[in-house]
């Protein structure tokens, strides 16, 4: 009992179940109605949380505002929050330096060896529970705590580094070397999250798939390369995706060691000190989320629609 | 199954040069597995040492030693200062989990096998949503909630959780379904069943890995997170226990033992979900399963 009208890959009319004499028929179209219902909702509320707040942030960001007074308080300026912010601000420039070389070593550091462990957890080796709890452990902690401890690991006086390498380098305090530091323990959390999401691809994978490559002769590291990677080609997009957040969003670390100041400037830190601090700037910190966010999206676009574009066409 | 797969499976290429390269493949990947697990575990081993110590000897220049004599102390006091926050966090945490996984999985489900003319923009304007910046859309939330009037309730908070993990839960539940077989999902159609039911019996007992990567995700994400609880929800009582983490160590007198105790404390829950639910996840796909 099927009708073409029940074509559900193709067919462009979702909206429009069209009616047919089958009871089947109907059932799928109150199936679709509630399907449609349960993506639209939240994909209502998504505008109404994020995309909304997000555009009144660009309005924002042309004006000058301290956020306390109402709305008729706000007055403005035209691009002066972007001129200021480019021009006078000294933090700016290191700020988003530090955050592009955030997102180039956690992608060029943490995602080859989120891989590789993966890979190795995924042979099912002796004791590779403990050493998957282990690699994700620092996922466990807020990024609070992890900022803390590892202040402690780089104390001058006392931390383990120094004395394991006898040496008295100030690690978070010398301006030319703190970011490297803190990139460092930045790594060391999110290598736990590649691993995995890429764990989880590679048991995804079929093993008759492995099997089969292994059973033609391929060694493992082909096999790898062109049985497994290719399937796992998904879950890179979700990295990508997760790992230009993670330095979009990396803020609690510094915070907690020096307020991100002195070489540890970020935007998000610039961000929350105009809008969130004594002297409210809402319309300047509007400014500089809009800049984050222009400078994220950018790659993120171009990768994701080519890539989503292909995939369709495929 | 001790050694890789493919070891086993390739017996027939066991010459012996390539046996030991393979031997000695395992014993690098061994030894790599110990030293990162040393590196990871190393500030754990901090926390725990000097939580279990006592107020006294739990100083920054003594860190690295372990307790000289162990105290319980300090574990008792942070449970005493956390728990109630705690509870707070699961009653938020609890249901932000299951709901966003769940909604994540249908919108996956729905970006994957049900493209139309535009889907792919309407995915991309869901994606994009998760670059905004938290700091930039604080202000507009709150007032948001404050005139749908779930401003400072738990409830709020999981709204805002539900919808700002949408994005990334959609995207690995959508990542996921695209790479099972399309002839799976027409042989459903084929033997009568609706769009539901192909996805309640075929599509999701084939996703257990992604369930469960997106819920240990989601559990992990909403229970570390601070910056919307202490906006969405004012009310110290009703916060979160990474606040009240935040204010173990704001103290002017600091008793490192509490603080350490307290940080493995709120860690705890999240330990938990990881180890219950990896146990699924180590299982992976049934083998066979998507035999095409």
């Amino acid at each position: 009992m099927k009708s073409s009208a029940t074509k559900l890959t193709d067919s462009d009319d979702l909206m429009t179940p069209k009616a047919a004499p089958v009871r089947r028929s109907r059932r799928r179209a109150s199936d679709r109605l509630s399907l449609i219902s349960m993506v639209g909702f939240p994909a209502f509320l998504h505008i109404g949380l994020v995309w909304i707040p997000a555009l009144l942030s660009v309005i924002l960001s042309f004006t000058r505002w301290n956020g306390i007074g109402g709305v008729d308080n706000i007055e403005f300026v035209g691009i002066d929050n972007y001129k200021s912010i480019t021009t006078i601000n000294t933090e700016f420039v290191p700020a988003l330096t530090n955050n592009v070389l955030w997102l180039v070593v956690l992608m060029a550091v943490s995602t080859p060896l989120g891989l590789l462990l993966a890979v190795l957890l995924d042979k099912n080796l002796k004791g590779g529970r403990f050493y998957q709890s282990a690699l994700y452990m620092p996922v466990m902690l807020s990024l609070a705590v992890v900022g803390f401890i590892w202040e402690l690991i780089y104390s001058r006086e006392t931390g383990v580094i120094n004395a394991a390498l006898g040496s008295d380098v100030d690690w978070l305090g010398n301006q030319s070397i703190n970011i490297w530091a803190i990139l460092v323990a930045a790594i060391w959390r999110h290598t736990g999250y590649v691993m995995i999401l890429y764990l989880a691809g590679l048991k995804g994978v079929d093993k008759s798939l492995k099997e089969a490559a292994a059973i033609d002769g391929a060694s493992s590291w082909q096999a790898f390369r062109d049985v497994v990677f290719p399937v796992m080609k998904p879950v890179n997009i979700v990295i990508l995706v997760i790992t230009t957040i993670e330095s979009l969003r990396a803020f609690d670390i510094v915070d907690v060691i020096n307020g991100g100041r002195f070489g540890l400037e970020l935007i998000s830190v610039l961000i929350t000190r105009n809008v969130g601090g004594a002297a409210s700037r809402v319309g300047y910190g509007s400014a500089l989320a809009v800049i984050l966010m222009v400078v994220s999206l950018v790659p993120i676009i171009s990768f994701l629609s080519t890539n989503l574009r292909k995939e369709q066409a495929s | 199954m001790t050694s890789p797969t493919t070891v086993s499976q390739i017996k027939n290429r066991n010459t012996g040069l390539w046996r030991r390269i393979k031997h000695a493949n395992a014993w690098t990947a061994w030894f790599m597995l110990v030293a990162m697990a040393i590196f990871f575990l190393l500030p754990v081993y901090v926390l725990v040492m000097n939580g279990l110590k006592d107020p006294a000897s739990a100083e920054l220049s003594q860190m690295w030693r372990p307790p000289s004599t162990w105290s319980w102390g300090g574990f008792s006091e942070a449970w005493e200062r956390l728990s109630p926050s705690m509870i707070n966090s699961v009653t938020l945490v609890v249901p932000a989990t299951v709901i966003s996984t769940f909604i994540g999985s249908v919108n996956g489900y729905f970006f994957a096998k049900w493209k139309f003319k535009g889907s792919e923009y309407l995915l991309m304007l869901l994606l994009f949503g998760f670059f905004i910046p938290y700091q930039a859309v604080l202000l507009p939330l709150v007032r948001f909630l404050q005139w749908t009037g779930l401003y400072g309730s738990v409830w709020g908070l999981i709204l805002t959780h539900v919808i700002y993990g949408l994005p990334i839960t959609t995207l690995i539940f959508r990542n996921h379904f695209s790479t099972l077989p399309h002839g799976l999902f027409e042989a459903a159609k084929v033997d009568g069943a609706g769009p539901f039911r192909t996805f309640w019996s075929v599509m999701l007992p084939l996703s257990v890995p992604s369930i469960v990567v997106v819920a240990i995700f989601q559990f992990t994400n909403i229970w570390n997170e601070f910056l919307f609880a202490v906006t969405v929800v004012p009310n110290p009582e009703a916060q979160p226990v990474t606040v009240a983490l935040n204010n173990l160590s704001g103290n002017f007198s600091v008793d490192w033992n509490v603080v350490m105790a307290g940080a493995v404390t709120a860690a705890l829950p999240t330990a938990l979900v990881y180890i219950f639910l990896g146990r699924f996840f180590v299982k992976g796909v049934t083998a066979g399963a998507i035999k095409g």
